[in-house]
C-alpha cells in the first residue's frame, strides 16, 4: 500500500500543526518522521489514521482518497507511546480485539491471535493482564494487536519512547525485523533521531508544521539540505562562513578569524554568507589535509569507545570524536587537526519546495 | 517498617486520636454493647428482635430500598451531566461543574424546605398546574411520599455521580477509544468495550458515596418523607427522643438498629475504598479531549440526540435551581387576605431577639449558635485533619489500611449515631456534657472531620515535599519549614478546608436536633421546627440565610477548593 500526503493543512485554533505537508510513503516502506516535540509529526500521524481531519489536502492510499473513510475502516495499525493496552483484557483479548471486527478472516480468530503470539515471543502470557507484564513485552502485545487485522498501513507514535535506553536499541531492531516480515507500509514518529537513522529506509524531517527534507538515512547525515537538518541530526559543527573565493576548482570561505577549503559549488558567489558542516568524525590528527586547524583542548568527555574532544581554533570550537586510543589528549594541550575538503557539506538552507513535483 | 518512619512526626497524631478516641471511638463502643447486652449480660437478643420483628425488618428494608432507588436516580440524573462536561462546550460550562460541589455545602433541609415549597400540595408547582388545567386535586402528591424522598436524594447526591464520572473520564486517556477505533470498532463497540467498563470504577464509586449518604440520610426522609417513612436513623431518633423510657427498652432497640445500620455503611464505605484504591493506580498523563459546542444552530433543535440533552438541561435546571428559588421567593413573600405582597417581615422575625415557643429560644439566638458552633467545630476539627491528612498524604507504613479504615468509620456512622452515642455516654459525671454546648460542638467536629482529611489529602500530596527537603538542608527546622514552606504554600486549601469546616457545621441538623436544648438550637434545628408546624415564611427567610452563607463557601471553595474537592 503505498500512502501519498498531498498538500496537508491543519490548523488548531490559530496555530498551525501542518502547513501544506506532502510526503509519500512507498509500499513496503519504513519511513520515519522524526522532528523536535511540537513539530505536527505526530498531529500527522493521526491525519493518516484519520483521527484528524486535515483543513485542507488529500491522502490517498493507493492512489485512492481515503478522507471520507473513518479510522475504523481504513484499515490502519496504531500504537501508541503508552501502548493503550486495554487494562480491563487479558493480553489475548487485546490482540483478539481487531479480529472481532475483521471480515473474511483466513484462520479462526484464536489461530490468528496464536500466528502473532509465537512471531512476537510472546507464547505463554495470553492470559496476563497488561498490568503484569514488562514495558517490553507491552510493547509487543501492542505491535501485536495492530498487527492483529492485517492493516493496510502500521502508524508508529514513539514506540519506544517510554523504555530505558537499551531496551529501546534491542526493541527497534525488533521492530524492523517484524516490519519486514510483514512486509507492511510503516510510518514510524519519533523525536530521536538516531532511531529514525537507525530503523527507516527513508527519513523526513520536520521542523515546525513542515517537512525539510526527505531521504535515505546516510542522504539526511552526510548531505543535510538545510541548516535545521544539519543541527536535528547527528552531533555535528556548522560554521557560519562567507565565500572569498568561487571558482573551477575549489570554494574558500572565511570562518571566523580561519580559512575553510571545500569542493566548488558554481550555484554561489563571492560575499555569499552560508553554513558548512564538517561531521567530528571526519576530522583527524593528521596534517596532511586540505583543512589544517591549530587549536588548544578546551574540554573532553570520555564516552568509553570514543573520546569528544571541544577544541578552540581560529574557526571557532570545533567537536572532534577522536579515539578512544588517544585518550592521552588532556585540557589544555596544543593540537593539530585537519579534514578533507570533501567532508565540508555545504548547507545553503535549499529548502525543499512545499511540494515536490510528481 | 522501618523504626525511622515512627519518628517525631507520628508523635502528631496522639491528640487527634485521643480525641477521636474519647468522642468517638469510645461512646460508640459503648452504644453498640447497649445493642448487645441485656440485664448487663452479653446478649443477642436485641440484635434479633431488630432482625426478625417484622417492624423492624420492614424499616431496615426500606431504608436499602430507599438507598438504592435514590442511588439509582441520581446516577440517571448526574451521568448525562458528566457526558454534557467531558464532550461538549457550552456557555458558563465552568460554573456548572464548579456548582456541583453545592450539595458539599448546601445544607440538607433547606433542600426539603425548597422541595416542600416547589412541590407541597400547595406548592408553586401544584398551584401553578391546579391553575393551568383547572384542577380542583394538586396533581402531583410528591411531598410526602417515596417519590419526594428519591428526588430530593436525586437532587442532593446526583452532582457527587457527575464529579466521580467527570473526573474518571477526564482520566481517561483518549488514546484507549482511538486504538480501538483503529481497529475497526464502531462507536457502538468502543463505548461497550472499552469507555464503559473503563468508567465503571468511577461510577461504581460515586455510586457507592452516594448509598453511603442516601442509606443515612436523615433530614430529608424526616421532612420530605413527613413522619410517614421510617429508616433506620429515624427510627432511631424518635425512639431515642421518646422520653417515657423507664425500662430503657427503646435505647437498646436503637443500640442494636444503630449496629445493624453501620454494618451495613461499614461494608458499603469498604467497597467505597476499595474502588478509590483501584482508581488511583490510572495513569494521569492524558491527552485533552476534543469538545464541540453544544448549540451550533436552530438545527440543533431538531436532531433527537441535541434534542434530548436540552431537555435533559432544562429538567435539570428546574430541579436543582427550582428548590433553592422557591425557598429565597417564599422568604420575601406574604400571604394577605387580599392574596399576598412582598415583605422583609420574615427577615426582621428571624433577627429579633424575641422568645419562639417552637425553639425554646429567639430565632436570633439559633443564629448566633450557629455561627458559635461553627467556628468552635471547625478550631477543633481542621487541625486535627490537618494532621490526619499530612500523615495519609505523606507518610507510609504497614498500619495503612486499617489506619484509613479507622478514619473512614466516622464517615460511614450517621450523624444520629454519633449523637445517640454521645448521649449515652456523656449523661453522668464526670464529664456530663450532654446539655451543653460542648457535647453540640464535639459532635460536629467529629462529623465533619473525616470530610476535611478527605479534603486536604490532595492539598499535601498536591505539595512537592522536596521543597521541605530543601528547606531543612538549607539549615531550617522541620517546625520552621512547616511554617515558611508548607503553610504559605497550602494558604489557600487550609483557607478552603476551613471554610468547607464551617459549612458543614452550620447545615448539620440530625445531631444537633438530637442534642439541642433550649437555647443550643441552630438555625437548621430551627428551620426544622418551623417546618414540622407548617409554617412558611420564616423558616425560608433563615434557610436564605444558609443559603447566602453557603454561596460564600462556594465561592471561596471554587477559587481555592478546587483541589481541595477534588476527591470528595
Amino acid at each position: 500500500m503505498r500512502v501519498t500526503l498531498h498538500k496537508i493543512t491543519k490548523r488548531f485554533g490559530s496555530t498551525g500543526a501542518l502547513e501544506g505537508v506532502s510526503l509519500e510513503i512507498n509500499d513496503g516502506e519504513l519511513l520515519a518522521l522524526v522532528g523536535p516535540s511540537g513539530c505536527g509529526k505526530t498531529t500527522l500521524l493521526r491525519v493518516v489514521a484519520g483521527l484528524e481531519t486535515p483543513d485542507s489536502g488529500d491522502i490517498l492510499f493507493d492512489g485512492r482518497s481515503v478522507l471520507s473513510v473513518p479510522p475504523e475502516r481504513r484499515g490502519v495499525g496504531l500504537v501508541f507511546q503508552n501502548y493503550a493496552l486495554f487494562p480491563h483484557m487479558t493480553v489475548f483479548h487485546n490482540i483478539a480485539y481487531g479480529l472481532k471486527f475483521a471480515k473474511n478472516l483466513p484462520v479462526s480468530v484464536p489461530g490468528r491471535v496464536r500466528e502473532l503470539l509465537k512471531l512476537m515471543g510472546l507464547e505463554g502470557l495470553e492470559d496476563r493482564m497488561p498490568s503484569e507484564l514488562s514495558a517490553g513485552q507491552q510493547q509487543r502485545v501492542a505491535l501485536a494487536r495492530a498487527l492483529a487485522p492485517n492493516p493496510n498501513v502500521l502508524l508508529l507514535d514513539e514506540p519506544l519512547s517510554a523504555l530505558d535506553a537499551k531496551l529501546r536499541e534491542r526493541l527497534r531492531v525488533e521492530i524492523k525485523k517484524i516490519q519486514r516480515a510483514f512486509k507492511i507500509t510503516t510510518l514510524y514518529v519519533t523525536h530521536d533521531q538516531e532511531e529514525a537513522l537507525a530503523v527507516a529506509d527513508r527519513v523526513a524531517v520536520m521542523s515546525v508544521a513542515r517537512i525539510e527534507q526527505v531521504g535515505a538515512p546516510t542522504e539526511i547525515y552526510n548531505a543535510p539540505a538545510t541548516e535545521f537538518v544539519a543541527r536535528f541530526i547527528g552531533r555535528g559543527n556548522l560554521l557560519q562562513g562567507r565565500v572569498v573565493r568561487c571558482d573551477r576548482e575549489e570554494l574558500v570561505l572565511s570562518v571566523g578569524d580561519g580559512f575553510i577549503r571545500t569542493r566548488a559549488d558554481g550555484s554561489l558567489w563571492v560575499g555569499q554568507a552560508i553554513a558548512v558542516l564538517v561531521r567530528p568524525e571526519r576530522i583527524r590528527f593528521d596534517r596532511y589535509a586540505d583543512n589544517i586547524l591549530m587549536g588548544t583542548v578546551v574540554g573532553r568527555e570520555f564516552a568509553g569507545d570514543a573520546l569528544w574532544l571541544h577544541i578552540e581554533t581560529a574557526a571557532g570550537v570545533l567537536v572532534v570524536k577522536a579515539d578512544a586510543a588517544q585518550s592521552t589528549i588532556a585540557d589544555g594541550d596544543a593540537v593539530q587537526i585537519g579534514f578533507s575538503a570533501a567532508d565540508v557539506w555545504v548547507v545553503t538552507d535549499r529548502r525543499l519546495p512545499s511540494t515536490p513535483s510528481r | 517498617m522501618s523504626a525511622r518512619k515512627w519518628g517525631g512526626e507520628q508523635a502528631l497524631l496522639a491528640l487527634p486520636l485521643l480525641f477521636l478516641a474519647i468522642f468517638f471511638y469510645g461512646p460508640l463502643v459503648n452504644l453498640l454493647r447497649q445493642g448487645l447486652t441485656r440485664d448487663g449480660a452479653p446478649s443477642l437478643d436485641f440484635i434479633q428482635a431488630v432482625l426478625t420483628d417484622d417492624y423492624f425488618q420492614h424499616v431496615i428494608l426500606f431504608t436499602l430500598a430507599q438507598a438504592l432507588l435514590s442511588t439509582l436516580a441520581s446516577i440517571a440524573l448526574g451521568l448525562p451531566l458528566a457526558y454534557l462536561l467531558v464532550h461538549y462546550d457550552f456557555p458558563l460550562k465552568r460554573v456548572v461543574r464548579s456548582l456541583t460541589i453545592v450539595p458539599f455545602v448546601l445544607p440538607a433541609i433547606t433542600v426539603a424546605l425548597g422541595f416542600a415549597l416547589l412541590f407541597g400540595r400547595t406548592g408553586y408547582l401544584n398551584r401553578f398546574l391546579m391553575g393551568l388545567f383547572e384542577l380542583s386535586e394538586p396533581p402531583l402528591p410528591i411531598m410526602y411520599s417515596l417519590t419526594g424522598i428519591v428526588l430530593a436524594h436525586a437532587f442532593y447526591n446526583a452532582p457527587i455521580i457527575t464529579r466521580a464520572v467527570h473526573a474518571a473520564w477526564e482520566r481517561l486517556d483518549p488514546r484507549y477509544e482511538e486504538s480501538a477505533r483503529a481497529l475497526g470498532a464502531s462507536r457502538f463497540y468502543i463505548f461497550k468495550d472499552i469507555t464503559l467498563p473503563m468508567l465503571l470504577p468511577g461510577v461504581l464509586s460515586g455510586a457507592a458515596l452516594v448509598f453511603i449518604f442516601c442509606f443515612l440520610s436523615f433530614p430529608i426522609v424526616l421532612s420530605v418523607g413527613g413522619g410517614r417513612f421510617s429508616t433506620i436513623e429515624v427510627e432511631i431518633y424518635t425512639r431515642v427522643v421518646t422520653r417515657l423510657d423507664p425500662q430503657f427498652i427503646n435505647y437498646k432497640i436503637g443500640a442494636a438498629l444503630a449496629l445493624v445500620g453501620l454494618v451495613i455503611s461499614l461494608g458499603m464505605t469498604y467497597f467505597y475504598v476499595r474502588l478509590q484504591g483501584e482508581f488511583a493506580r490510572q495513569v494521569e498523563h492524558v491527552r485533552p479531549r476534543p469538545t464541540v459546542p453544544l448549540f451550533r444552530g436552530v438545527r440543533d433543535l431538531f436532531r433527537p440526540t441535541r434534542l434530548v440533552l436540552f431537555l435533559y438541561v432544562l429538567v435539570s435546571v428546574v430541579l436543582f435551581l427550582g428548590p433553592i428559588l422557591a425557598v429565597v421567593a417564599d422568604s420575601l413573600w406574604e400571604d394577605t387576605p387580599a392574596g399576598g405582597r412582598w415583605t422583609l417581615r420574615w427577615y426582621s422575625y428571624i433577627f429579633a431577639p424575641d422568645y419562639e415557643a417552637l425553639l425554646g429560644d429567639s430565632p436570633l439566638q439559633a443564629i448566633f449558635n450557629s455561627i458559635g458552633f461553627g467556628v468552635a467545630a471547625t478550631l477543633i476539627a481542621l487541625p486535627m485533619g490537618m494532621v490526619f491528612a499530612y500523615v495519609i498524604a505523606r507518610l507510609r507504613w504497614r498500619g495503612q489500611r486499617l489506619f484509613d479504615a479507622l478514619l473512614m468509620a466516622p464517615l460511614a456512622t450517621s450523624s444520629i449515631v454519633v449523637a445517640f452515642a454521645l448521649l449515652q455516654t456523656f449523661n453522668a459525671p464526670p464529664l456530663r456534657l450532654v446539655g451543653t454546648a460542648s457535647a453540640v460542638i464535639i459532635a460536629h467536629a467529629v462529623i465533619i472531620f473525616p470530610f476535611i482529611v478527605r479534603a486536604l489529602v490532595p492539598v499535601w500530596e498536591n505539595l512537592d515535599f522536596k521543597l521541605v527537603e530543601m528547606a531543612r538542608s538549607l539549615g531550617a527546622s522541620r517546625l520552621r519549614a512547616l511554617r515558611e514552606i508548607e503553610l504559605p504554600l497550602l494558604a489557600g486549601g487550609l483557607l478552603a478546608g476551613a471554610v468547607f469546616a464551617f459549612a458543614l457545621s452550620l447545615g448539620e441538623m440530625s445531631a444537633t436536633l438530637m442534642l439541642a436544648r433550649p437555647g443550643l438550637n441552630t438555625m437548621p434545628v430551627a428551620v426544622y421546627r418551623f417546618l414540622s408546624q407548617h409554617a412558611l415564611g420564616a423558616p425560608s427567610a433563615m434557610s436564605t440565610v444558609m443559603i447566602v452563607v453557603s454561596a460564600v463557601a462556594f465561592i471561596v471553595l471554587e477559587r481555592w477548593g478546587e483541589r481541595a474537592l477534588k476527591r470528595l
